[in-house]
């Protein structure tokens, strides 16, 4: 397991005035740190590994005591790290495959853990406390996936982005490449968009108006895109339905396999893998706004319109999402050359 | 911060305040929920 880095300006030696950053002087301080991401899809299977070590049944709800204790703990105890990539060396960090192979990997382990619980919950083993807690860790391992999928969705790699759709499958939430990358990457912080979330409103009336709303957006999008080739929207060149087809096909093959006592377990870890990611979007722009220039309409993104955190942990499981005001002046740019904007309003530590 | 967004009570104690910081203490910047709009403003709008 990589230990996350400390806090620190790891950057050597300040340069002599005018000398440029080269890559050899500048070490990455999160570079090991990425691989750390790849224990979220391993969930499932620490889950079963604590079980069978300790006897202890509770250990089934491992994975959202992981999610929602443990690491808000290591966030605190481990801090911020407000440090920057130089500028000279960000086109030379997104270069570098590595960092890649970090999101990559995530998928085959993701798929490997959902198998497993499948055979878990079809093995009769289990008490159906026992299944409902493997459904919530699973659930935790698809709403993170969706953040993955986020990463590799924006890219303008076709690989990238078919991985993005098929990290998409286990939540059935592929519509979500579309809405973001096309509508909420447009609307943010206006109260057009149904992922920005609005002041005084609850995470619990912002999950039906952003899933109901994504869905809507993400529907609207693509039957213009297609009736501009002169299509209907009912077909599986619709980007939504080809994207739904993978999980109809995932959890048919899966109920095939298992029988179909894994069919609602599927359905609700899937719930709960997106109601996950609806929790984080609801963070990112709660009640900021655009507000509207002289000509009525509505002034380009800025930095402040993104809530920002430089927690370490969450950063890095989270692949650097919470430097969000960056990654919304630069939606391709990758993961690990996002930035520490100081004029963003930052989240609390 | 997830733990905070499930307790609105808690979200709205720790995040209100710094949102209308963040606006200078002019709440009418803010992207307002609609059916909020009126209490909103009643709590926040007087210290503009």
């Amino acid at each position: 397991m990589a230990s996350v880095s400390a806090p620190s300006a790891n950057e050597g030696p300040a340069p002599a005035p005018g000398e440029p950053l080269t890559p050899a002087r500048w070490r990455d301080p999160k570079r090991h740190s990425w691989l750390l991401g790849l224990i979220i899809p391993t969930l499932p299977f620490l889950t079963w590994g604590l079980v069978q070590a300790t006897g202890l049944e509770i250990f089934w709800f491992y994975g959202p005591f992981f999610v929602f204790v443990l690491f808000p703990l290591l966030d605190i105890l481990v801090g911020m790290d407000p440090s920057n990539p130089p500028d000279s060396v960000i086109k030379w960090l997104e270069q570098d495959r590595y960092y890649r192979w970090c999101t990559y990997l995530f998928l085959p382990l993701q798929y490997a853990s959902l198998v497993f619980a499948c055979w878990l919950w079809s093995s009769g083993r289990l008490s159906t406390v026992d299944d409902i807690g493997l459904a919530l860790t699973v659930g935790m391992v698809s709403g993170i996936a969706i953040n993955t999928a986020h990463e590799l969705g924006h890219k303008r790699e076709r690989l990238e982005r078919w991985l993005s759709r098929v990290a998409l499958a286990q939540s059935g939430y592929g519509h979500f490449f579309i809405e973001h990358n096309r509508g909420h990457h447009v609307r943010v912080a206006t109260p057009e968009d149904p992922a920005s979330a609005r002041l005084g409103e609850s995470f619990y009336a912002f999950l039906p108006r952003t899933v109901a709303g994504s869905l809507r957006s993400a529907w609207g999008l693509e039957r213009v895109r297609l009736a501009r080739m002169g299509r209907s929207p009912w077909t599986l060149r619709n980007d939504i339905l080809g994207a739904w087809a993978m999980t109809v096909v995932l959890f048919a093959a899966l109920v095939l396999a298992f029988g179909p006592v894994v069919l609602p377990y599927l359905l609700a870890q899937a719930v709960i893998g997106f109601s996950l990611l609806e929790v984080v979007n609801y963070l990112e722009h709660y009640g900021l706004l655009r507000q509207h220039r002289e000509d009525g309409r509505y002034e380009r993104t800025r930095p402040e319109h993104s809530w920002n955190s430089n927690n370490v942990v969450s950063n890095v499981v989270l692949y650097h999402l919470q430097r969000h005001s960056d990654h919304h002046a630069n939606p391709v740019r990758r993961y690990q050359a996002l930035r520490h904007v100081d004029e963003a309003p930052q989240l609390p530590g | 911060m997830i733990v905070l967004a499930a307790i609105p009570p808690l979200w709205r104690r720790v995040m209100d305040p710094r949102l209308l910081a963040h606006y200078g203490g002019d709440v009418a910047r803010a992207n307002i929920a609609p059916r909020h709009r009126a209490r909103v403003l009643a709590r926040h709008g007087a210290r503009a």
